[in-house]
C-alpha cells in the first residue's frame, strides 16, 4: 500500500511538471537613431514623431529610391525616382520641359511640392502618392522578394511591405538628400571666401538692388511659397499655376518657388523650362516682368515696374553667386548615390 | 488665587496680548496668478479684414487689398493699478493667414489693470540675425545683413489702384532698430481667477492715418530701406492696436 502510495504520488508529481513549451520570443527591433546635420542658418527641419530617421530605414528609402522594381508591369515600367532626379545634376533631369523636374534637394523643409503646388503635406505624404499612383508598384513583387521582406522585416518587425511602409523609408532617404556645402556655405562657415564678383552678386541678391532674398531667402533659397513673378500679363493654361489646386483667382500664375541651389547644375528654368540658360533668367527679371492682377507686390517696386535694371556687371556678379551655390560634395556624396 | 498673584497674572495677559497684536502678523497669502489669452484680430475700420480683395480705403483715398501681413509682437508690459508692471517676454509671430499664429498665452496675477504696452518689431537685443528660433517663418522675415541685419518688423503687402484706376503693388516692409514701435494701451482690464481673454485688435488703416496720412502715390509704395518712409511707417503703428477685453 506504502509503494501505490508512492508510485501515485510520484505520478502526480510527474504530471504536474509538465513540460512547458518555450515561449517564442520576437527579436527586438534596434534600429540605429541617424541625426541629420544642418548649418544653423536654415529652418529647423520637422521630422514626424513616427517616423524618426534611422541608419536602416534611410538605406532601405535609398534602396528603394533607385530600384525600377517601383515600377515594374506600371504606366511607368523600367523607371526607379532616380530614372529622373539624377544626382549628378542635382537630383533632376536637365533640358526637361513642361514642367522641369524640380530637384530633389532639401526636401525635409518644404510642405508643398510640385509647381503648382498640387501635393501638400510631410514628405511621407507625397512618397505615398509616388508608390501608389504615380509608379502604381506592384507590392506582390517586393512581399515575395527575400531581400526587401528581410529588410522591412527588421524595421517593422514583421514582413509585410505596405505603401505606407515604402512611403515612410523613402521619406527617411529624401531627408538625408541635402545641400549644404557650396562655396556659399563654406564661406558662410568661415572657410573660405567669395571672390569679388561672388561677394557683390551675393549683395545684389541680398538687398533691395536685386531683392531676390524675398522669395529666395538665404540658407534654402527657397521659401516654400507661391508667387507671381511677371511671366504673363494673362496667365491660362500652363502657367495658371497654384490656380489649379485651388481654384482661386487670386492664385492665378503663382508658382512654387524653386530652391537655386544647384540651380547652375540644371536648366531650363522656370516652371515650362521657357529660360535656357540663368542669364535669360536674369535678363526677365531685369526688362521682361508683365503686370497682371496678381502679381506680387514686391515685383512693383518704384523705378522697377518692368525689373531690376541691373547692368551687365550686375548681371554677371549675380550669376557668379548663383554658381557659388553649386555643391559637389552633393552631387557625387556615395551616401546619396546607387546603392 | 491671591491678591499678590492678580498683578502677576494681568502683566502676563497684557504681554501675551501684546505677543499676539504684534507677534502674530497677518500672514500675506501669494497673489493668484490666471491663464490669460492675448487675442490678435485684424480689422480695417471696424470690418474684419478680408485678403486679396481690394475692399478698402485708406485716408489718403487709396483703394487696396491685402495680400501679405506678417509682423512680430513682443515684450509685453501690464500695469496694475498698484503701479507694478507685470512683463511678459515673449516673441509673437504673427499671421492672418496662419490661425494658429493668432493668439498667445500667459499667467498674469489677479487684479485690476490699467493698460498694457507692447512692441511692434522686436527689441535690439533680439533683432540681430539668426538670433530667433530657426522656424521657416522668422528665416523668411530676415532683414538682410548689408541692410543692418536682424529681421523685418513687418511685411504689408498688397494692390492698390492708382488715380487711372490702374492696379499697383505696395510693400509696407518695416525694420531696423529706430523703427521699433512702441504701442502703449491705457485701457484698463481686469484678471480673474479662471480664463481670461483679451483681445487686440490691429485697424490696418490706421498705419495710413495718424500722425502721417499715407499715400501711395505720393509718398511710395515700396518702404523697405527708406529711411523717411519706414518712419511715418513707424510713427503710425504706434496707434494701430486697440484694446479689449472680452467676457
Amino acid at each position: 500500500m506504502k509503494n501505490v502510495s508512492i508510485i501515485f504520488i510520484g505520478l502526480l508529481v510527474f504530471a504536474a511538471c509538465k513540460k512547458t513549451p518555450p515561449t517564442v520570443v520576437d527579436e527586438p527591433i534596434v534600429l540605429t537613431p541617424y541625426e541629420i546635420e544642418y548649418p544653423n542658418y536654415v529652418p529647423t527641419m520637422e521630422v514626424p514623431q513616427d517616423n524618426p530617421p534611422t541608419v536602416e530605414g534611410i538605406a532601405l528609402g535609398r534602396k528603394l529610391y533607385y530600384d525600377p522594381l517601383l515600377s515594374q508591369g506600371g504606366p511607368n515600367n523600367g523607371r526607379a525616382c532616380a530614372s529622373c532626379h539624377l544626382q549628378q545634376y542635382g537630383f533632376t533631369t536637365p533640358g526637361t520641359k513642361f514642367p522641369p523636374v524640380l530637384p530633389h534637394v532639401n526636401l525635409g523643409w518644404h510642405t508643398y511640392y510640385l509647381w503648382d503646388g498640387r501635393k501638400q503635406g510631410a514628405l511621407e505624404d507625397v512618397m505615398l502618392f509616388e508608390v501608389s499612383e504615380f509608379f502604381q508598384a506592384d507590392l506582390s513583387l517586393f512581399n515575395t522578394d527575400e531581400t526587401y521582406r528581410k529588410l522591412f522585416k527588421k524595421i517593422f518587425g514583421d514582413e509585410h511591405i505596405t505603401y505606407e511602409r515604402m512611403a515612410k523609408m523613402m521619406a527617411q532617404f529624401l531627408r538625408t538628400v541635402n545641400s549644404f556645402d557650396a562655396r556659399f556655405d563654406k564661406a558662410m562657415q568661415g572657410d573660405i571666401f567669395l571672390t569679388d564678383s561672388e561677394l557683390r552678386g551675393y549683395e545684389i541678391f541680398n538687398s533691395e538692388k536685386g531683392d531676390c532674398f524675398h522669395c529666395h531667402a538665404i540658407g534654402l533659397f527657397a521659401d516654400d511659397q507661391f508667387h507671381n513673378t511677371g511671366m504673363e500679363a494673362n496667365p491660362s493654361g500652363k502657367d495658371v499655376g497654384l490656380y489649379n489646386v485651388t481654384g482661386d483667382m487670386h492664385d492665378l500664375g503663382k508658382f512654387k518657388t524653386p530652391t537655386l541651389r544647384n540651380a547652375a547644375l540644371r536648366g531650363p528654368y522656370m516652371h515650362d523650362g521657357r529660360f535656357a540658360t540663368l542669364d535669360e533668367v536674369i535678363e526677365f527679371y531685369n526688362s521682361q516682368v508683365q503686370f497682371s492682377s496678381t502679381l506680387d507686390p514686391i515685383m512693383t517696386k518704384p523705378g522697377k515696374e518692368n525689373g531690376l535694371n541691373l547692368t551687365a556687371q550686375d548681371k554677371a556678379d549675380l550669376i557668379s553667386f548663383l554658381e557659388a551655390l553649386t555643391d559637389s560634395t552633393f552631387i557625387s556624396n556615395p551616401a546619396l548615390s546607387h546603392p | 488665587m491671591t491678591s499678590q498673584n492678580i498683578p502677576r497674572l494681568a502683566i502676563i495677559g497684557l504681554c501675551c496680548a501684546l505677543v499676539a497684536t504684534v507677534g502674530c502678523k497677518k500672514a500675506t497669502s501669494p497673489p493668484t496668478e490666471a491663464l490669460v489669452t492675448f487675442d490678435i484680430v485684424h480689422e480695417v475700420d471696424g470690418v474684419p479684414l478680408q485678403l486679396d480683395t481690394i475692399l478698402y480705403q485708406n485716408a489718403a483715398g487709396n483703394h487696396y487689398d491685402v495680400t501679405r501681413l506678417e509682423y512680430y509682437l513682443s515684450y509685453f508690459n501690464c500695469m496694475d493699478n498698484n503701479g507694478l508692471d507685470h512683463k511678459v517676454d515673449s516673441i509673437c509671430y504673427i499671421n492672418p493667414r496662419k490661425p494658429n499664429t493668432l493668439s498667445f498665452h500667459a499667467n498674469l496675477p489677479t487684479g485690476s489693470y490699467s493698460g498694457m504696452q507692447f512692441h511692434i518689431g522686436l527689441p535690439a537685443m533680439k533683432n540681430t540675425s539668426y538670433c530667433l528660433s530657426n522656424t521657416p517663418e522668422n528665416i523668411n522675415m530676415a532683414w538682410p545683413e548689408m541692410m543692418g541685419g536682424g529681421y523685418h518688423f513687418m511685411k504689408f503687402e498688397g494692390h492698390y489702384l492708382d488715380p487711372l484706376q490702374e492696379q499697383k503693388g505696395f510693400a509696407m516692409h518695416l525694420g531696423m532698430n529706430p523703427y521699433l514701435i512702441t504701442v502703449i494701451l491705457n485701457k484698463p482690464f481686469q484678471i480673474q481667477e479662471g480664463k481670461n481673454h483679451i483681445q487686440l485688435t490691429m485697424n490696418l488703416n490706421e498705419w495710413f492715418a495718424h500722425p502721417h496720412t499715407y499715400n501711395f502715390d505720393m509718398h511710395g509704395n515700396y518702404t523697405m530701406g527708406v529711411d523717411s518712409l519706414m518712419r511715418k511707417l513707424s510713427e503710425n503703428g504706434s496707434s494701430v492696436f486697440t484694446l479689449k477685453q472680452q467676457p
